[in-house]
């Protein structure tokens, strides 16, 4: 009977262990502690704490998807700061290391950090996909939206602010009507699997 | 008519004849492989998209979506043009660009030429990207490159994110054919 348990629960680990699913609003963010380009540790928990709500950019220094939102993100992590709404900046890309990060991140004035996932860990374990990916967590960690920032990655060109609309919604105690998104965007750029 | 006037005509008649043979009634046959091709970029929709992979021919189709502004795309280009090269007889190849259609010709045709492409291509026609994403796969994220294999009923079979060797693709076509 053990045996046979145990062949089960390795033939589950297996299945899986190729698969890998995008979280979705509604679901349990992981917890993750990655390091800022200055060195200094951020802790997604104490962000939550801190926060009323947590948004997460999934982002990139040489995408040009995630470029072209760069003053976006500027202007919607300065307006947003006031209301309780923190940014954290995540790259995943196995090329960009925390210098060009620094780099980028000061080229650009976020005042946000860019926390360093080394081997796409965290990118892993939220099944990002792509840049930029938007996840807003709840004080709880639940994910209450996700995808993208807007429809167009020209600035001009774009006709719904998904992530705007998303976070006065949720300041004003009002349900979200569109929690999941998408856009084309560049792939993370992810280690091989070993 | 004189003898050696005859056997002179009859043997020009058979020259003749001979050379008909040799050079006039000979045709190069154009091997149904090799047909000719030229280099196209069309609009599609997803409708229209749909209906190109249903195939009576029993072919694979590897549809792939890229971008001129996404490097790794245009990077794995030429492994796609050598998989529809070296498997010409298994399946047929769909290139569609996600990009704004006045690139078409300054930027699009270019980056197609380069990676040997001469064959008819595509480009997403403008409209909810939201749902053409969601229409090719609910799963897919909108990442970009992104390749899609289909059987001949027009069936996802299998889903590459991400820029890929020549050998992933081979890998995956290969699993593919053998369904």
């Amino acid at each position: 009977m053990k045996k046979f348990l145990l062949f089960l629960l390795l033939v589950s680990v297996t299945a899986f262990a190729g698969d890998m699913k995008t979280l979705k609003s509604g679901e349990k963010a992981p917890s993750f502690a990655l390091k800022n380009y200055d060195g200094k540790e951020v802790k997604l928990e104490n962000s939550l704490k801190e926060n009323k709500y947590t948004v997460l950019m999934w982002v990139s220094t040489q995408c040009p998807v995630s470029n072209a939102y760069n003053e976006r993100m500027v202007k919607l992590s300065n307006t947003y700061a006031s209301k309780g709404v923190a940014f954290i900046g995540v790259n995943s890309n196995k090329e960009e290391k925390s210098p060009d990060i620094e780099k980028h991140s000061k080229d650009n004035k976020f005042k946000f950090p860019v926390v360093k996932d080394e081997k796409n860990k965290v990118a892993d374990l939220y099944g990002a996909m792509v840049t930029p990916e938007i996840f807003v967590l709840d004080p709880k960690g639940t994910i209450v939206y996700h995808g993208r920032i807007d429809d167009n990655k020209a600035e001009k060109e774009a006709k719904t602010h998904d992530l705007a609309t998303a976070l006065d919604a949720l300041l004003a105690g009002k349900k979200i009507e569109n929690a999941e998104t998408k856009a084309f965007g560049c792939s993370v750029k992810r280690v091989a699997a070993e | 008519m004189k003898r050696s006037t005859k056997i002179l005509r009859l043997t020009l008649a058979l020259l003749a004849g001979v050379s008909l043979l040799v050079f006039g009634c000979t045709k190069k046959e154009t091997p149904r492989a090799v047909m000719q091709e030229s280099l196209a970029v069309s609009q599609i929709d997803l409708p229209e998209l749909k209906k190109k992979l249903q195939r009576n021919d029993g072919k694979l189709t590897v549809v792939n979506f890229w971008a001129t502004w996404c490097d790794p795309c245009k990077e794995e280009m030429p492994y796609l043009v050598r998989l529809r090269n070296e498997y010409r007889d298994s399946l047929e190849l769909l290139l569609v660009g996600i990009d704004d259609v006045a690139l078409i010709d300054s930027v699009m045709k270019p980056i197609l030429k380069n990676a040997g492409v001469n064959f008819s291509c595509y480009i997403k026609q403008e409209g909810n990207d939201e749902d053409f994403i969601n229409g090719i796969n609910p799963e897919w994220s909108g990442a970009l490159p992104a390749t899609f294999i289909y059987n001949a009923k027009g069936e996802q079979m299998d889903m590459l994110i991400s820029e890929q060797t020549f050998e992933k693709f081979q890998q995956a076509v290969r699993a593919c054919l053998r369904k």
